[in-house]
């Protein structure tokens, strides 16, 4: 067996075990409204960490084909680059998989069906996530600060304009 | 092989420190709180303590007295609102608010739990007034008045856009709004605003808008948009300002004189009125229809919207009209009529071209331009070709404060679907009565605060982005003037292909004018369905 | 913290009224003294705390509008999510006190792809407290056989009714077991969600307690220490007819429930328990959303600084001249424009 085969059979495990890191980084109180509120409306933030997490996942143990991975990473880094953590704390989530997959696969490590080797090599596929993940978190920032300025031009664009129509005369 | 970290080991911050509320810290930093007022905005209209300080300092400069300030404040408050003081003594805590906030929805802060919100205000008051709380103090949940307690109550009744929809959900009615209001106002006391609620304050109350444009730049500003309309359809219009003996005073916030996409907006209110040839007037003085001193403290809220009626008794029109704005309406629904009126020199608005009385507006004598066209439709007054939205897919976002404050909702559905042909609505939990505020209201609209401004509106996007990717839809309309600021900035952010329209925007598309020359864009420029090709050497 | 302190103030109340009764034989001070103080303290805590409530205005008219609005004639009016009358208000009133309105709101029954039910917590929640309230009000009103003779029928009705079924003798009433299940249900909600455990404090759960207490040992009064229940309404009889005597030989156990039951009395004006009455007085609930109809009065509005017009054309006179908008007063007749 392979480690993508090892690794897709304990899929559900991951990913459930990677959400509740990512949820971890929450208060309590509001890591329970995530896990119980199956609502998306009520609940967008825990809803759309669910959904995406399975999918980077899908992705990433598939073809994980980078055009494919990003915007999904960016489903959950737009959430993580507008609330409070400092941007390594809002992209740590992307390396606890490592921990996280090599805890799955103990047994497999244990019975030498998979090598340091296959780690080693997974490892490097993570960081390669996590290089994506930091240009799709840096893009949200750019994005952030892009809309700051439109929104202040078109605050008050038709003064501008007018201001410029006049002096243009 | 070393040993495995546990993932938690690799997480710098781990949840939020497993402290009770009271003993958790508040820290400011950018993006989570909106710059102070400035000093040169207070003296304008007398607010206290003036000075130059930052939510960052330690020292906030508060006057030597500012607990006794505050005390006091509270004391005569409790005295003077019946909702202060019975929602101060009833809150269960049953927790039914909890999830219902848009800020602690997108912020996951506990602190911005609505109970929570009025428990940062509650524990001061069992201080001081209850005899439980002097006596057992922490124990009952009361806690003396410290400035780490004005600094907390500074951010989170900042980070409140008094939107009630915990409000709706609450057993007894426990509105948080009211605790916002109020605590805004006790901060304002001692001289705690924010600037881009101060700013627009002080620029309404001296020059007449927000952006204290003077008055021949705002008729300047009208009469560009006349030009522009003239480009679109070949219809010159002649709007009048100041006008005394017309039938009616048009008041609209100045957003939409200034911003985009407001601007459209306006646009459309000038093509209807010209088409149904209504006698109104616009005025320079009363040239605002927002009011951000219901952002300060309801003596500001007062002092401003003094205004409107001062000057439908000046110009001696019969009624008055508002155009499209959530708090606006929200004052002008709940608060106009009892601060400033009785509006006796006006009469019950009865519209020329229908001859519908408006009874629901009896005494205020205002009524919401939605509405008056909603019955313009109604009566077959005016001739609409809907196609010329079919470029198109439209939701609508129910503004707060229309909707919990009001409750106009079918209104503005009805023009929307006479309008276009192709609405769709957003589930049900987030629009009508339940609806999710924009993440901005209140005055919360400033760049420096978008961090949280993108948390807040989370849900409200989350929604917007469910329609768009289940129906394709590509345009929210709104009928707020701060929906119109801040919604495109939210959409940017979280649904980009989504464009904001006011609701009389797509009125002057579909609006078919007497004498006009053939239509091949939409206000904004852009060609209409099936012109794509035509030329635009207009424009 | 607060769930422990709570707790031992209930074992401590518990403890007091047996060691009082069985240690000191303290039996007119828990059967005579205690009821009177505890009703003295009730209505007069109400009376002064809703009167205290009435004393601050309503300056403001500020329903929370549920639905829309009295509008044209053709438009729906959501007569009782938006009431414009007293009489649509009177119903939504009702339907908030008798039905839990605002709190069942939160409720959805649908479900949607497969998932479970939306919102099932809250249903839980209304659910827990509709039938913990009920349950309250129907074994006050059994209660009243004790302090009524002859006994209505509307009592007798309810006593039949709510012990329907008869299980073993004396028969269980109904009432009963659902007012430990929703009780208990609330506490385990308080424990368990952390959201609602972070905003706890002790006043939370102490009433909680002491109504699991008093249900319990008013349970314990009829089926395991069964108490004389003639000497009890002796005893009630007496205290509601000024001629208080306390007859030898009721249970401890009585005397505990009672006990707690004159402290829950005692404790309602001073806590949130005031709920009850605060409903009434909610004025985003019982006011008409008629504001622009009826003009609400405020009884403190006081004249405020204002920018009048006058003022607005002195300083801007010119420059409204210049751009053709007319003005009150022409150039010539008033004063030069202050400076700015």
């Amino acid at each position: 067996m392979t480690l993508e085969q090892h690794l897709s059979k304990h899929k559900e495990k991951i990913v459930g075990k990677w959400f509740d890191l990512l949820a971890g980084t929450y208060p309590p109180e509001t890591v329970r409204l995530f896990n119980t509120q199956s609502d998306p409306f009520a609940n967008p933030v825990g809803h759309t960490f669910r959904t995406a997490i399975g999918e980077i996942i899908e992705e990433f143990f598939g073809l994980n084909r980078p055009e494919a991975l990003t915007p999904l990473l960016d489903k959950v880094i737009r959430v993580r680059a507008v609330q409070r953590f400092s941007p390594s704390e809002a992209l740590s989530f992307v390396f606890g998989l490592k921990p996280i997959v090599e805890e799955a696969l103990e047994e497999e490590l244990a019975e030498g069906e998979a090598g340091t080797e296959d780690l080693r090599e997974f490892e490097r596929k993570v960081q390669g996530l996590g290089l994506l993940a930091f240009d799709v978190y840096v893009r949200c920032r750019e994005n952030l600060y892009e809309i700051k300025v439109e929104e202040i031009k078109s605050n008050t664009r038709r003064l501008l304009e007018r201001a410029q129509l006049i002096v243009g005369e | 092989m070393a040993k495995v970290p546990k993932p938690n080991e690799l997480e710098l911050e781990h949840g939020m420190p497993q402290t009770g509320w009271m003993d958790t810290p508040t820290i400011f930093r950018p993006g989570n709180f909106s710059y102070p007022g400035k000093a040169k905005n207070l003296k304008v209209v007398g607010l206290a303590n003036p000075r130059e300080w930052s939510p960052n300092d330690a020292d906030w400069k508060l006057p030597a007295d500012w607990k006794n300030i505050l005390l006091e404040g509270l004391r005569e408050r409790l005295d003077k609102y019946r909702t202060l003081k019975v929602y101060m003594d009833i809150c269960v805590r049953c927790g039914a608010c909890a999830d219902k906030c848009h800020f602690y929805l997108g912020s996951g802060d506990p602190k911005n739990m609505p109970v929570l919100r009025a428990e940062l205000l509650r524990s001061v008051y069992r201080k001081e007034f209850t005899l439980a709380g002097k006596i057992m103090g922490k124990m009952v949940g009361a806690r003396d008045l410290t400035e780490d307690v004005v600094k907390e109550w500074f951010m989170y009744f900042f980070q409140c856009t008094e939107c009630r929809r915990c409000s709706l959900f609450c057993p007894y009615g426990i509105d948080t709004a009211e605790f916002t209001i109020i605590g805004r106002e006790l901060l304002n006391l001692i001289g705690c605003n924010i600037d881009w609620i101060a700013g627009p304050v002080a620029n309404c109350y001296q020059t007449g808008n927000h952006l204290g444009i003077q008055p021949h730049a705002f008729k300047d500003m009208i009469d560009f948009f006349v030009d522009e309309i003239e480009a679109v359809n070949g219809i010159r219009i002649e709007p009048t300002f100041n006008r005394k003996g017309a039938e009616v005073l048009f008041v609209t916030p100045s957003g939409d004189v200034f911003a985009d996409p407001g601007t459209y907006t306006l646009m459309g209110y000038l093509m209807l009125f010209h088409e149904i040839g209504l006698d109104y007037t616009w005025s320079t003085y009363a040239s605002e229809g927002g009011n951000f001193g219901f952002f300060t403290s309801h003596e500001m809220m007062k002092r401003l919207n003094s205004k409107i009626y001062a000057e439908a008794k000046r110009l001696g029109v019969k009624y008055i009209i508002g155009g499209e704005c959530g708090h606006m309406w929200r004052v002008i629904n709940q608060y106009m009529d009892t601060v400033n009126g009785p509006a006796d020199f006006l009469e019950v608005p009865k519209s020329s071209i229908t001859g519908t009385t408006f009874h629901n507006a009896a005494s205020t004598k205002m009524i919401h331009l939605v509405e008056f066209t909603a019955d313009l439709i109604k009566n077959g007054k005016l001739k609409l070709d809907a196609t010329r939205n079919d470029h198109l897919k439209v939701t609508y976002h129910d503004s707060c404060n229309t909707a919990r404050g009001m409750g106009f909702l079918d209104e503005p559905r009805y023009v929307l679907n006479s309008v276009c042909n192709n609405f769709y609505e957003m589930p049900p939990n987030t629009i009508r009565e339940q609806t999710f505020c924009c993440g901005s209201g209140s005055g919360l609209n400033n760049d420096e605060f978008m961090e949280m401004r993108m948390r807040g509106g989370l849900p409200r996007a989350n929604a917007v982005r469910h329609v768009h990717e289940k129906f394709g839809v590509n345009a929210l309309s709104c009928i707020c003037a701060i929906d119109r600021a801040a919604l495109p900035t939210l959409m940017n952010y979280w649904v980009p292909d989504v464009t904001v329209y006011g609701l009389h925007e797509l009125v002057g598309n579909a609006l078919v004018m007497e004498g006009e020359t053939e239509r091949t864009t939409d206000l904004r420029g852009e060609p209409l369905p099936g012109m794509e090709d035509s030329e635009n050497e207009d424009i | 913290m607060g769930i422990k302190f709570s707790l031992a103030a209930v074992v401590g109340l518990i403890l007091a009224a047996y060691i009082g009764v069985t240690g000191a034989g303290f039996y007119h001070f828990f059967g005579v003294t205690m009821p009177y103080l505890a009703i003295i303290l009730f209505l007069g805590g109400v009376a002064y705390r809703v009167l205290n409530w009435g004393r601050s205005p309503v300056p403001f008219r500020i329903p929370t509008t549920a639905g829309q609005q009295k509008s044209l004639p053709w438009v729906k009016h959501a007569k009782y999510d938006n009431p414009s009358t007293k009489g649509q208000t009177f119903v939504r009133m009702a339907l908030e006190v008798l039905l839990f309105r605002s709190l069942f709101r939160n409720t959805k029954f649908e479900a949607e792809e497969g998932h479970r039910l939306y919102y099932q917590q809250e249903k839980w929640l209304w659910l827990a407290a509709l039938t913990f309230h009920y349950c309250f009000l129907v074994i006050l009103l059994r209660h009243l056989r004790f302090f009524t003779l002859p006994v209505p029928s509307f009592v007798q009705g309810l006593d039949r009714l709510d012990g329907f079924f008869q299980v073993g003798l004396p028969g269980i009433y109904i009432t009963d077991g659902l007012f430990v299940l929703a009780v208990t249900y609330l506490i385990i909600r308080r424990l368990v969600i952390p959201q609602v455990r972070y905003i706890s404090l002790p006043q939370d759960y102490f009433p909680l307690f002491l109504l699991l207490a008093i249900a319990t040992t008013g349970i314990l009064t009829r089926y395991i220490y069964k108490v004389d229940l003639i000497k009890v309404k002796t005893l009630a009889m007496g205290l509601i007819s000024f001629h208080p005597v306390v007859p030898a030989g009721i249970g401890t156990i009585f005397f505990i429930h009672f006990f707690l039951v004159c402290t829950l009395f005692a404790y309602f004006p001073f806590s949130k328990l005031m709920h009850a009455g605060g409903i009434f007085l909610s004025p985003t609930r019982n006011l008409p959303n008629d504001n622009r109809i009826r003009r609400h009065v405020n009884p403190w509005n006081y004249p405020v600084k204002v920018h009048t017009y006058a003022q607005y054309e002195d300083h801007f006179r010119e420059k409204m001249v210049e751009a053709g908008l007319p003005v009150d007063k022409e150039l010539e007749e008033a004063p030069s424009a202050p400076a700015e």
